[in-house]
This record gives structure tokens, C-alpha cells and sequence, in this order.
């Protein structure tokens, strides 16, 4: 675990020098999706009445949350960023990004159903494979980290991607 | 180059000048709209290449933060679309190169590692790119998330500029055309004005027309200076006129000059010069053609007395007279000329024998004897005429003037009114007079004048009461020569008025002496006409008096009527103080002159002389009687003294005291003698007498 602690703690050091790194995938994916959450954010707009904190929830990935330490000083939408590690998705309401670790991925249908309507940018952890009921889902191809976009269920949520991150995407619905 | 541009005209030199400020202007206005032009050009490609960078960063962004290649490939090779583009590429945040896009064709050498110096090529002129690059920036504030480079390609832009460059280059030539005919057309403004000075200028000095005057055209320094020339030119114009005026009096005085030169101004004959010129002539058709001539020497008698008597006048007057009709008497062909005074002179040609020259000297003395009316006066003249003839008498001007000379003064000698051809023995009768001529110029400095005196007694006690000065002439030798000689020659050669003076001196001095010893009561001196034109006769006797210590009242001035009639009444009141102080006048010759009595009365005379020629005839001829008689009466009526002169003989002395005549001198009384004999004659006669 020391180990771990460690070798993650490196990995961060590393993955902040090298954020848009594309060589060594493996070791910095963890890092590589944090700064992928951060960009999205970056490219979205959300409707008007956010809070006083950005809030990024996190179900299911304590690695992710490790990695988005490194970007939590940074400012989103002219607000400080809170970190918010949750267990149930009826807590992501006041979230305007949530994370959906690979572990929770087959209580998807359920999470998007906890989610509603709200304005939360759903965003899945690379798994394989394209999950339902999310807006962003990550996937890996040629070794680098791509991504899928719902649009229309972004839009039912009321927000809106940037065409160039729709143009990024692989897929867009 | 600067020699060649200073012997230009001066409106070329204008136009020149104009043309290089024209030049010079367009240009600089040429390059500094060029350098403009480039200027804006550049700044239109940088802002080109900062407007597409900043478009591309647009969609940029997003493929840098998510590390997407491909997608920014996509967005910069879209600048296909812009041929100046020649390359573009993007870094990313590391510095690392991203993406590329080049020109196709185009191979550009770029760092894989981001240096901005490749990318700030400075816009300068003749560079081919200009580069450009800009930071990419994130969404979130002051992020650069890469750097975006760009090379443009600036040769179409260069085409362009040297396109715009030629036109604007052109339009100078065609603004520098405009303007050299412009300048053109104002220079001969400026210009004409100086060359139509310049062609009247010209027209002056090569034509010498000084009436040509510059037309003022305009009030600038041109018009001033044409002003001035043609001030110059009238002045010049003034001076000429002047000297042409000059030149033409100086003309005309040369003519009057070489006619004087070659004609008596009296007579309107020929003068002494043509004279000499017309001898050589005809001596000259001697030796050629054997042509024979006559020298023909005429010099007039009693034409002194004339001249001296009427006056000059008169006596000019008479010459011309005389030249009208010696000319009238001559043949055609013959040639007269005056020589001077009353000398004239004959050349004549063309005859057979000596009748023929005879002939025309009968003509002329013929022709001079008739009476001249000058004025209204009757004159009376005679000629006595001289003839040598060549080549007969000789073959040279000189001799056969002299001989001519020699004949006419022996024709003179002869009772004048005569001609006499030359003859050998006549020579020497010249050379005498030349001889005797020399010697009475030295005869005073010789001490070969002296003064012999005549007694003058009263005729009943025979007592010497005085003496006649006389002048005599005795010759080294011993030989002495008569006054009748020598006294008319010293007359005419003037040296009459030293030996006047050397007597007048001498006598005073004895008479001095002889006054103080004897009681002799007076001295009376000859005065000829010649001294007393002298203005200071009067001065001169006083001067000598005093010297001598003789008082006025025993000096006596002897002289004929005919000076008393010659000079004015002005120049004999010169003597009146003399008179005044006792000095006594008296006339020489009476009864063979004038014998005037106006001349007489209105004359202080003291005395008058009776002429020896009276006396001598005495006591029979009647008529020599009948004039002793009356000039006796007359003196005692005027009270004046009366002298005898040349009584030589008893009757006549006695006949003469029966008359009345107190005093006497002559033969009987004593012959002119040396102030030695005289005063032996004053010790026997009156020491002993009183």
C-alpha cells in the first residue's frame, strides 16, 4: 500500500509535467482522465445557477480522485473546485461533473436514473466497451484515451458541449 | 562634368538645376511611398498571419489539450487554402512540435524543439518570409497550452510593391516631364530678355551700331541691367559722336594745315614747299626727256616801302594783286609760287628759245607797273626779275636758284624794273653780298663799327654847337665799307638795332665828356625805323643817358619823315618825357618825303635837317632855291631850328645865310670824323673862338 501510495504519488508528479502526454498510457491513465475531466469542463457550458464551488464527484475510483487532486487548485467556470468522493448517486444533484468509476458501471441504468434531469455531466471510466446512460464515456483505442458523447441526453440535461470537443469525439449521439 | 555644366547656358543651367530637385524630390517621395507601401504590405501579412493563427487557435485548443494530432492536423492543413502560408506549425505546451503543415513542394527546415528566434525573422525589405508566432492559449486565463508558428510567403507581396514601385517610378517621369517642359517654356522667360541683350550687345560691339538699345521687358535685374547698358551705350554713343566731331575738326585742320603747308594763305599761289616739290619735278623730265625749263626769281621794288607805310593790310592786300596778275600773265602750263615776303618765283617749260621766256617777263613787268588801287589809293610797284635756265646755266636746283638769285639782284642794281638773264660773272657779285653779310654780323663783336662824328656850326661864327653821329664800318683790313651799303642790309638782317644801340651808347658817352670840356650843346643821333618799333626806345635812351651822365636837353633824336609816318601817334608819345626833359627832335632828308605839315605841327620837332640835295644845287637852281627858301620860312613860322645839310662850298653857305638858315654841316665844316679829330676840332675852334 506504502508502495502504492507511492508509485501513484509519482505517477501524479508525472502525469502534471505531462498532461497531454501520449506515450506511456498505461502508467499515466489515471492522470491522463483527470485531465481529461478538467478539459470538459473547460468545453461545457452548464445552465446559470452553480454554486459557489465547482463540485467534481467522484463513485467508485479512489485512483481518480488521487489523480484530480493535481488539478484542485485550479479554478473551473470562475470557481474553486471541491472534490467530492460520494457512494450514491442521489448525492450527485449539487454536482456539476460526476465520475462513474469502472466498478460501478453495471448500476448505471439506476445512477442515471438518481441523476435525473440535473445538469451533471456524467462522465465513465474507460472499460472497454461504450456504457448507456452516460454523457461522456471514455474508451481506450490505439492506446490512447478517446471518448464518446451523448449529446442529446446533454442537451435534456440542459447543457452544452462545445462543438470542438464534439469534433474531438469519436462518436457523438 | 562641372566644366561642362558651367559653360551651359544659363537656362539650361536652371532647367538642369530644377530638373535635379525634381529628380532628387520624386525620388525620395518614390522610395519613402515605397518604403510606405512595403511597410503596410508587411504589416497586412503580419496581421494576415496573426488573424489566421488566431482562427486556427480556435479550433486548435481543444485538439492541444487532449493531445489530439490528428485533429490539429486537420485544422492547420486547412491552410491550403492560403497560398502565402508556406508553413505552419504548432508546439505544444512542452515545446515539442504537435503538428506541421508546409507548402507542398516546400521544404522547410524547422526545429522539433519550439525557438522562437526562427520565427521572429524582422520584416526587412528583400527578405523573402516573414515569420510569425503567437501562444496558444487555454480557456482558463493566462494558460498557454502551445505556441503557433507561421512562415509567409512574401514574394507575391514583393511583385506587387515593385509593381506599385515602377508605377509610382513612371508617374516621377512623367511629373519630371511635365515639369522640364514646363521649366522650359518659364526659363525662356527668364532667358529671352538676356539674349535679346545679349544680340543688341552683340550688334554693338561686332557692328559698332551704337543706336541699338536693349527694350526694357521687365522691372527684375535684367530689365535693370538693360537700363544700365543702354545708359552705357548713349554715353559711349555721346563720347563717339564727340570724337567723330573731333576726328572731323582735326580733319579739316589737316587739310587747312597741308594746304597751308603746300599754298601762301595771301596770294593763293604755291609756297616755298610746292616750289621745291614742282623744281624736282621738272628736273626729273630733264633728266628723262631732256624736257628744258627757266627758273624765273622775281623780287618787287618798293613793296617794303608799301608794306611799311600802308601797313600790312595794305600790303597783303597788294601781293594778292600782284599774284592775280602774274598768273594772268603766264602761259598755260607754267608754274609761279611765292616764296615769302616779296620774293616770287617762275618755273616755266615748254619754250624754243629765250624770246619766248623774255616774252613773259616783259609780261610781267608790264603788268606790275601799271598803278594797284588799293582802298583808294593809287600804289605803284616794280619788279626786278632773275633768270637762270637749265640745263644752259646748270642741272641742279641749288645752282641754278642761286644763279637766279645772282641775275635778279643784279637786274635790281641795274635801276630795277628789269630782267637779267644769268651770266657766269655774276657769281661773284653774290658771293660778295654773302661775304659782307657775315662779316657785318661780326663786325660788332669785332669792334669793327665805330662812330665818327660831323660837326654842325652856326653859320656866322662857324662855332660847332654840335655833331651828327654817324655809324661806320671799318673792316678789319682797314678797308672801310659805305653806309649806304652796309646800313640797309644791317636794316634788313636786323642788326640794325645793335649797332643802333652800340652808337647811341658810344655817342652819348663822348658827347658827355665834350659837353662838360666844350659847353657843346648837343648830339644828335640816328634812330632807324626798325629800332623804333621797339617798344622801348624811349627806356633805352634814358637807360644810356644815364649811363653817360648826358642830360636829355643836349641829346638830339634824328629821324626821317617817313618813320614819323609809319608809327602811331602812340608809340612816339613813348618819347613825350624824353621831350618833356629837353630831348629835341629832329627830321632827317626834309623836303624828299612826306613833308607833311599835320605830321609837323602835331609833332614836338625841335628841328628839321634841309636834304643835302637841295643844298648841293644851291645857289643857282631855282627850284632848289624856290623849296630852301620856303622850308625856312615854314620852320621860322613854327619856330623850329633849321640844318643845312652838305654845304660844301662858300656860295652856298652864303646863299644860305641870306636866306635865314642859321646852322649848317657839311664838307666846308668838317667830314664826319673819330671823337679824336672832333675834339681837336672843338680845341681849335671853339676854345679858340670863345
Amino acid at each position: 500500500m506504502r508502495f502504492s501510495a507511492c508509485f501513484v504519488l509519482l505517477l501524479g508528479c508525472f502525469a502534471s509535467q505531462l498532461a497531454n502526454a501520449k506515450d506511456d498510457i498505461v502508467a499515466n491513465k489515471n492522470a491522463i482522465e483527470a485531465a481529461f475531466l478538467y478539459n470538459f469542463a473547460l468545453f461545457t457550458d452548464w445552465p446559470a445557477n452553480i454554486g459557489n464551488e465547482f463540485k467534481i464527484c467522484v463513485m467508485g475510483s479512489n485512483d481518480i480522485l488521487t489523480a484530480l487532486e493535481q488539478i484542485k487548485s485550479k479554478q473551473l467556470k470562475e470557481r474553486p473546485i471541491s472534490l467530492l468522493n460520494i457512494s450514491s448517486a442521489s448525492q450527485a444533484n449539487t454536482c456539476q461533473m460526476l465520475f462513474i468509476g469502472r466498478s460501478e458501471h453495471p448500476y448505471m441504468d439506476t445512477i442515471a436514473k438518481q441523476v435525473g434531469n440535473e445538469p451533471v455531466l456524467t462522465v465513465s471510466e474507460e472499460n472497454g466497451y461504450d456504457p448507456n446512460n452516460v454523457i461522456i464515456s471514455l474508451v481506450m483505442q490505439n492506446n490512447r484515451i478517446a471518448f464518446n458523447i451523448n449529446n442529446s441526453s446533454a442537451r435534456e440535461k440542459s447543457l452544452v458541449i462545445s462543438s470542438k470537443l464534439l469534433k474531438l469525439a469519436l462518436q457523438v449521439y | 562634368m562641372i566644366e561642362y555644366f558651367l559653360n551651359l547656358a544659363i537656362g539650361k543651367k536652371l532647367q538642369a538645376v530644377n530638373l535635379l530637385i525634381v529628380g532628387l524630390i520624386t525620388l525620395l517621395i518614390t522610395v519613402n511611398i515605397g518604403f510606405y507601401m512595403f511597410g503596410s504590405l508587411l504589416e497586412g501579412y503580419e496581421k494576415k498571419a496573426s488573424t489566421l493563427s488566431r482562427v486556427l487557435t480556435e479550433n486548435l485548443d481543444s485538439a492541444l489539450l487532449f493531445d489530439d494530432v490528428k485533429s490539429a492536423q486537420e485544422v492547420i492543413d486547412s491552410l491550403r487554402s492560403v497560398p502565402d502560408v508556406m508553413q505552419a506549425t504548432i508546439y505544444n505546451k512542452s515545446g515539442l512540435m504537435f503538428a506541421s503543415y508546409a507548402r507542398p513542394n516546400i521544404t522547410i527546415d524547422l526545429p522539433t524543439k519550439y525557438e522562437s528566434s526562427v520565427f521572429d525573422l524582422k520584416p526587412r525589405l528583400g527578405q523573402p518570409l516573414l515569420g510569425f508566432h503567437m501562444p496558444i492559449l487555454s480557456a482558463t486565463p493566462g494558460e498557454q497550452i502551445g505556441t503557433i508558428t507561421m512562415h509567409l510567403d512574401l514574394s507575391d507581396a514583393y511583385t506587387d510593391l515593385y509593381k506599385q514601385m515602377g508605377f509610382l517610378l513612371l508617374g516621377g517621369i512623367i511629373i519630371l516631364i511635365v515639369v522640364s517642359t514646363l521649366l522650359t517654356k518659364l526659363q525662356e522667360i527668364i532667358t529671352q530678355p538676356l539674349l535679346n541683350l545679349t544680340e543688341v550687345m552683340r550688334k554693338v560691339t561686332n557692328e559698332g551700331d551704337l543706336s541699338a538699345r536693349a527694350i526694357i521687358t521687365s522691372k527684375d535685374e535684367i530689365g535693370e541691367m538693360a537700363g544700365v547698358f543702354n545708359q552705357m551705350v548713349e554715353k559711349l554713343s555721346i563720347r563717339e559722336n564727340s570724337l567723330q566731331v573731333e576726328l572731323n575738326e582735326r580733319r579739316h585742320i589737316e587739310e587747312k594745315l597741308s594746304e597751308i603747308a603746300h599754298f601762301d594763305p595771301i596770294t593763293n599761289l604755291p609756297n616755298r614747299h610746292s616750289f621745291d616739290n614742282q623744281i624736282t619735278r621738272v628736273l626729273l623730265n630733264f633728266k628723262y626727256d631732256q624736257e628744258k625749263f627757266a627758273l624765273m626769281y622775281i623780287d618787287l621794288d618798293n613793296f617794303k616801302y608799301v608794306n611799311d607805310t600802308f601797313g600790312h593790310h595794305l600790303g597783303d592786300l597788294l601781293l594778292s594783286r600782284i599774284a592775280e596778275r602774274m598768273r594772268k600773265s603766264l602761259r598755260q602750263g607754267d608754274f609761279v609760287a611765292r616764296l615769302g615776303g616779296d620774293e616770287f618765283v617762275i618755273i616755266m617749260s615748254h619754250f624754243s628759245d629765250n624770246s619766248q621766256i623774255k616774252e613773259v617777263a616783259e609780261k610781267i613787268l608790264t603788268a606790275l607797273k601799271a598803278p594797284f588801287t588799293l582802298e583808294g589809293r593809287e600804289v605803284f610797284i616794280g619788279a626786278s626779275i632773275g633768270i637762270s635756265i637749265c640745263p644752259t646755266n646748270g642741272k641742279d636746283s641749288e645752282t641754278l636758284k642761286r644763279q637766279a638769285d645772282s641775275a635778279m639782284y643784279l637786274a635790281k642794281n641795274l635801276g630795277k624794273n628789269n630782267y637779267q638773264f644769268y651770266k657766269d660773272e655774276m657769281s661773284h657779285t653774290q658771293q660778295n653780298r654773302i661775304n659782307i653779310e657775315t662779316a657785318l654780323r661780326r663786325s660788332l663783336e669785332h669792334n669793327e663799327i665805330v662812330v665818327h662824328y660831323q660837326p654842325i656850326v652856326e653859320l656866322t661864327s662857324e662855332k660847332i654847337i654840335g655833331f651828327e653821329a654817324l655809324a661806320r664800318w671799318i673792316r678789319e683790313d682797314g678797308t672801310a665799307i659805305r653806309p649806304d651799303v652796309f646800313i640797309p642790309l644791317a636794316e634788313e638782317i636786323g642788326l640794325i638795332v645793335d649797332i643802333g644801340n652800340f652808337i647811341l651808347n658810344t655817342a652819348a658817352t663822348q658827347t658827355a665828356e665834350w659837353v662838360n670840356r666844350f659847353g657843346l650843346s648837343f648830339i644828335s643821333v640816328n634812330f632807324s625805323s626798325r629800332q623804333f618799333k621797339q617798344n622801348d626806345i624811349a627806356s633805352e635812351i634814358l637807360v644810356a643817358l644815364d649811363k653817360a651822365r648826358l642830360n636829355p636837353e643836349n641829346f638830339e633824336m634824328e629821324m626821317t619823315e617817313s618813320i614819323l609816318m609809319e608809327n602811331s601817334m602812340d608809340s612816339l608819345r613813348l618819347l613825350e618825357s624824353l621831350i618833356a626833359k629837353g630831348m629835341g627832335i629832329s627830321i632827317d632828308d626834309f623836303g624828299t618825303g612826306y613833308s607833311s605839315l599835320s605830321y609837323i605841327t602835331s609833332f614836338p620837332i625841335s628841328k628839321i635837317k634841309i636834304d643835302q640835295s637841295f643844298v648841293f644845287k644851291l645857289p643857282d637852281d631855282k627850284n632848289a632855291l624856290a623849296v630852301v627858301t620856303a622850308i625856312i620860312g615854314l620852320a621860322n613860322s613854327l619856330s623850329l631850328k633849321v640844318v643845312a645839310e652838305g654845304i660844301e662850298t662858300k656860295e652856298q653857305l652864303d646863299c644860305l645865310m641870306q636866306l635865314g638858315c642859321k646852322y649848317g654841316q657839311g664838307y666846308l665844316f668838317g667830314k664826319p670824323m673819330p671823337a679824336i679829330d672832333a675834339t681837336k676840332l672843338l680845341v681849335s675852334r671853339n676854345v679858340g673862338a670863345s
